[in-house]
């Protein structure tokens, strides 16, 4: 019955009630689930937005340059462009790379990949664009298809010498990261400290105006001035290649030292590399062998054999049959040579194997090894250059009569590159071992030699033995090495290559070292050819070269000839006959 | 027909109303401008929303005055055109090539520039209807086929029509729709089964979609669906809650950083919460309150039966449109597009916003108008009559 019911509107006052009711319950939901997360879950929530938007920009630090001694940068940096993108912000990935092997080349199927590789927010599309790339880049970065992509400034480490010194330099990866030589051994310094930047960011990742905080400054990377000098250095490189082209050779050293200061003018390691061109390089080719890889020296080693002998007094005196047996080994002179009675001098100039072994019998393990150790033969040279290497020997209490006199000729000992050229210097400087070195100069701050110099023998031995090594170039094997109107002393090796405990035959380290002017000695240039082709003798390999990058470094040092008037000249074999022939017909002045 | 004492429109309601509106376009201003700033689209104005959304502002007030002016029962009179334009434009909104599509859903009708959204209009028009129908045959609502039923019918397809491309607006609607259907005085069994079908329907929405189904795992599981359908809600709540109780500070929210999407249309409570934290969010939610509480109680004093469910009717629809878009911002229920009437960017909801606060502004102003079936001797009359078309009293 109709009239038995609440009339309508009643029914609708009472029904609205409910429905603000309902409304009201809703609402009071609402402010729970609000209260929840905005005052309970905050905290959390807070945390996990500050982690999405708070990043930390790193501001790059200025990698130090690498200087020549004369400050021309041998490693400098050039200021690039880095092509990046956002991937989510790309809306044809597909279309995007196309644009981009358009405009600076390179795969659209690698520029696709880098862009699918992630559902980040970024990702490298190509690195290292030089500035005529980047502003094709910039003319179209406005255009829809090229949403996302963004060009970044960087720079880029630059060789200016190209592959001059290439393997002291070493090189970077493409985060700027030393990989090799100094880059590497010294990457801290020259890295600096990169400046830290905190900001917010959007989802984009740029940074959003007024959130920048500096936490650090940026501490730029220290300069490295080294003592290479680029014009010694490319003579030393020049010579090398000639001698290359000449023999082919598995690899070839040069070094030239000051021997008062024993910094290094030029540590030339042939064959080379471009650190600029980013290509696949062996291995090999990137060491400075001469500080990585010891070889047997050879005769070349018979100058410490001398100085030992002079140092202790012995008897210099020696007879050379061509062959001597010791214990149940026969050492011989080179091709059946026999040099007969021996000096010393003759025993230098001649290289002469018999001599050089019986004098070390004749000092003994305990004596040797004693020199060895004062012209830091057996301990790394500290030179400031990574992965130096040294040969291996045994205690002498260890060593048996066959290995004492095989050291006497350079076998059975490993030395490198420079250690031997130090052992050169070290009689060209009387006596006065130092330390050699390659770091001039770090930042402001001059690099100070770690070890302190000594005396490794007398001043007196040392100018006996420097005559003895003066005779190797005028009258011994060393003929070719002789500069005209410079007195120069050196000594020749030709050394077997001994792999797997056996010297390979027709494998040999040819090598010259030296000095000049003999008379106050500058310069202690060492050239070592490892396997040349077609000869192996020092004299005949190492010494040509020896001599035509000493007769450079006298011209461009401005070094003052010491006998003016002698013509003898390595590169002229006849003028040793006339400078006899005027010396025996102007009436024999000479005591000699 | 007497109109009664006309009073002063309801003091408390125009102060949210406004204070809203103008709210809304600072909110807009500060919500949108790091996103308008970095598009190509915007023109990398920062401004770009803002200037847009500030004439619509204007518009709107104008839209709210006009409405409080004009008589809400001459509205009475267009119930049915009103219902049958919505069913034709939301039928042309799914005709390709004239529907626009923005961002996958197809809402919008527009010629240059101007874009209107049907479904907004529908809302208004199925309010109208039902009040304007239960008005005329005000016994009958109880009556199972032909009281209750019509009305039904009406929205089921309005519903569906714009289910298909706006759930969330679909789902306003309805609610909508069900509460003036109760308010009208419908039995308790039939609504109970209309609710059990309009559930029914829903779930039947949900599967046709394939997203749908996927907003709601991620609803589930948010960060287990972070990099896709759970981003939104995820950032969402992230702004949300990194505002805390006092929020980091107007202009220094992080979130709107290209980070939360939407975040001066749907998601704008989250810009608000980021910013102006927990005091921030209960403010404008006090002031969704407020809303409800001075529209239904408009609904209450009202004598005239059409005023009072039409007030009822506008109330809800705002109410739960707000309410809706809150509970989804703070993952109370899964997503659905639905924007914040007052707050949200855009132009066609802020217009009927204030055309739906006009209306109920103008029925605040006449709570004793005579309602045409009061006095027994009309009742009586009716009850005569039978179940007969009513006609409609000329104001």
């Amino acid at each position: 019955m109709v009239m038995l019911r609440r009339t309508p509107i009643l029914t609708l006052k009472r029904r609205t009630e409910a429905v603000l009711f309902g409304f009201m319950l809703v609402v009071a939901v609402l402010v729970a689930r609000l209260v929840w997360i905005q005052g309970i879950e905050s905290p959390r929530y807070r945390a996990l937005a500050r982690q999405m938007h708070q990043r930390e920009i790193l501001l790059p630090a200025r990698r130090g340059l690498i200087l020549a001694r004369d400050g021309q940068p041998l490693a400098a940096n050039v200021p690039a462009f880095d092509l990046t993108a956002n991937p989510r912000v790309v809306a044809d990935k597909r279309a995007t790379a196309e644009a981009l092997q358009q405009i600076v080349g390179g795969s659209a199927e690698e520029y696709y990949q880098r862009l699918s590789r992630t559902t980040g927010y970024f990702c490298w599309l190509r690195r290292a664009l030089d500035d005529a790339l980047a502003a094709q880049v910039r003319r179209r970065l406005a255009e829809p298809v090229m949403a996302g992509v963004e060009l970044r400034r960087s720079t880029r480490r630059r060789y200016p010498c190209g592959s001059l010194a290439a393997q002291v330099t070493g090189d970077v990866d493409i985060d700027n990261v030393g990989r090799d030589g100094l880059e590497f051994i010294h990457n801290r310094v020259l890295a600096g400290v990169d400046g830290l930047l905190r900001a917010e960011v959007d989802a984009a990742g740029r940074v959003i105006p007024d959130t920048e905080r500096q936490e650090r400054e940026p501490v730029d990377g220290q300069d490295l001035q080294i003592t290479l000098d680029p014009t010694v250095q490319q003579f030393a490189e020049a010579e090398l290649l000639r001698v290359a082209e000449q023999y082919q050779p598995e690899a070839a050293i040069a070094v030239v030292m000051d021997v008062h200061t024993r910094e290094v003018l030029a540590l030339a390691n042939w064959p080379t590399f471009d650190p600029d061109v980013r290509e696949k390089v062996p291995i090999e080719n990137r060491r400075v062998r001469a500080v990585t890889d010891p070889y047997e020296p050879g005769s070349a080693f018979k100058v410490f054999t001398a100085a030992a002998a002079l140092e202790e007094g012995i008897d210099t005196h020696v007879y050379c049959s061509g062959s001597k047996p010791v214990g149940h080994h026969v050492i011989h002179c080179a091709h059946g040579k026999a040099h007969g009675a021996c000096d010393l001098r003759r025993i230098v100039s001649l290289s002469c194997n018999i001599a050089a072994g019986t004098l070390a019998e004749r000092l003994g393990a305990v004596r040797l090894w004693k020199h060895l150790k004062a012209f830091g033969l057996v301990d790394k040279t500290g030179i400031e250059l990574g992965g130096e290497a040294i040969g291996w020997l045994a205690k002498p209490e260890n060593w048996r009569t066959i290995n004492t006199v095989n050291i006497g000729f350079g076998q059975g000992i490993a030395v490198n590159a420079i250690q031997l050229c130090n052992l050169f210097a070290t009689v060209a400087d009387d006596g006065m071992w130092r330390q050699p070195r390659v770091l001039l100069r770090a930042g402001n701050q001059e690099v100070a030699a770690q070890a302190p110099p000594h005396q490794a023998m007398s001043p007196a031995n040392a100018a006996l033995l420097r005559d003895c090594m003066e005779a190797t170039c005028t009258e011994g094997t060393g003929k070719s090495a002789k500069i005209a109107h410079y007195r120069v002393g050196g000594k020749t090796g030709t050394a077997q290559i001994a792999a797997h405990g056996i010297y390979v035959p027709g494998a040999y380290v040819a090598s010259f070292g030296g000095f000049f002017p003999a008379h106050r000695p500058h310069l202690v240039i060492l050239v070592s050819v490892r396997r040349p082709k077609g000869a192996q003798y020092g004299g005949v390999v190492a010494a040509p070269a020896f001599r035509e990058i000493a007769r450079q470094c006298a011209a461009y040092l401005q070094i003052p000839p010491d006998a003016p008037g002698d013509e003898r000249d390595g590169r002229d074999p006849g003028s040793f006959y006339r400078w006899q022939a005027h010396r025996g017909g102007s009436g024999g002045d000479s005591a000699d | 027909m007497e109109t009664g004492k006309r009073v002063d429109a309801d003091g408390p309601l125009v102060w949210t109303a406004v204070a809203l509106l103008l709210l809304g376009v600072a909110i807009v201003l500060d919500a949108s401008s790091p996103r308008a700033g970095q598009s190509a689209v915007t023109n990398h104005n920062p401004l770009y929303f803002f200037w847009r959304q500030l004439l619509w502002a204007g518009l709107a007030l104008a839209t709210l005055r006009a409405a409080m002016v004009y008589p809400f029962w001459r509205v009475r009179r267009y119930w049915l055109a009103g219902i049958l334009a919505s069913v034709i434009l939301l039928a042309l909104v799914l005709v390709p090539g004239i529907g626009i599509e923005v961002n996958g859903a197809k809402r919008w009708l527009g010629v240059g520039p101007l874009r209107f959204q049907p479904s907004e209009f529908a809302k208004l028009a199925v309010v109208v209807f039902i009040a304007a129908y239960s008005d005329l045959w005000r016994h009958r609502i109880r009556d199972g086929q032909r009281g209750f039923l019509p009305p039904v019918i009406a929205m089921v397809v309005i519903g569906a029509l714009v289910a298909k491309e706006d759930l969330g607006t679909a789902v306003c609607l309805l609610t909508t729709g069900l509460v003036m259907i109760y308010m009208a005085g419908a039995r308790g069994r039939h609504l109970a089964m209309l609710l059990g079908l309009t559930g029914l329907a829903l779930v039947g929405f949900v599967l046709m979609e394939p997203y749908r189904l996927d907003r709601i795992k991620a609803w589930l599981d948010p960060w287990g669906h972070y990099n896709g359908p759970g981003y939104q809600p995820v950032h969402g709540l992230l702004a949300l809650g990194s505002g805390g109780i006092f929020g980091l500070g107007i202009f220094l929210g992080r979130q709107k950083h290209l980070y939360l999407p939407a975040e001066h249309t749907d998601y704008i409570f989250c810009t608000v919460g980021e910013e102006l934290g927990l005091i921030g969010t209960l403010g404008l939610l006090v002031a969704f309150a407020v809303l409800i509480i001075r529209g239904l109680t408009i609904a209450q004093r009202t004598r005239h039966w059409f005023g009072a469910l039409l007030a009822g009717g506008l109330t809800t629809m705002l109410g739960t449109q707000a309410l809706l878009n809150i509970a989804v911002v703070t993952g109370t229920i899964p997503a659905t597009g639905v924007p914040l009437p007052f707050i949200s960017y855009g132009g066609s909801s802020l217009i009927f916003t204030a055309l739906a606060m006009g209306m109920l502004l103008n029925i605040s102003q006449y709570p004793n108008l005579r309602d045409r079936e009061e006095g027994a001797r009309r009742e009586v009359r009716h009850r005569r009559r039978g179940y007969r078309r009513a006609r409609l009293s000329r104001a």
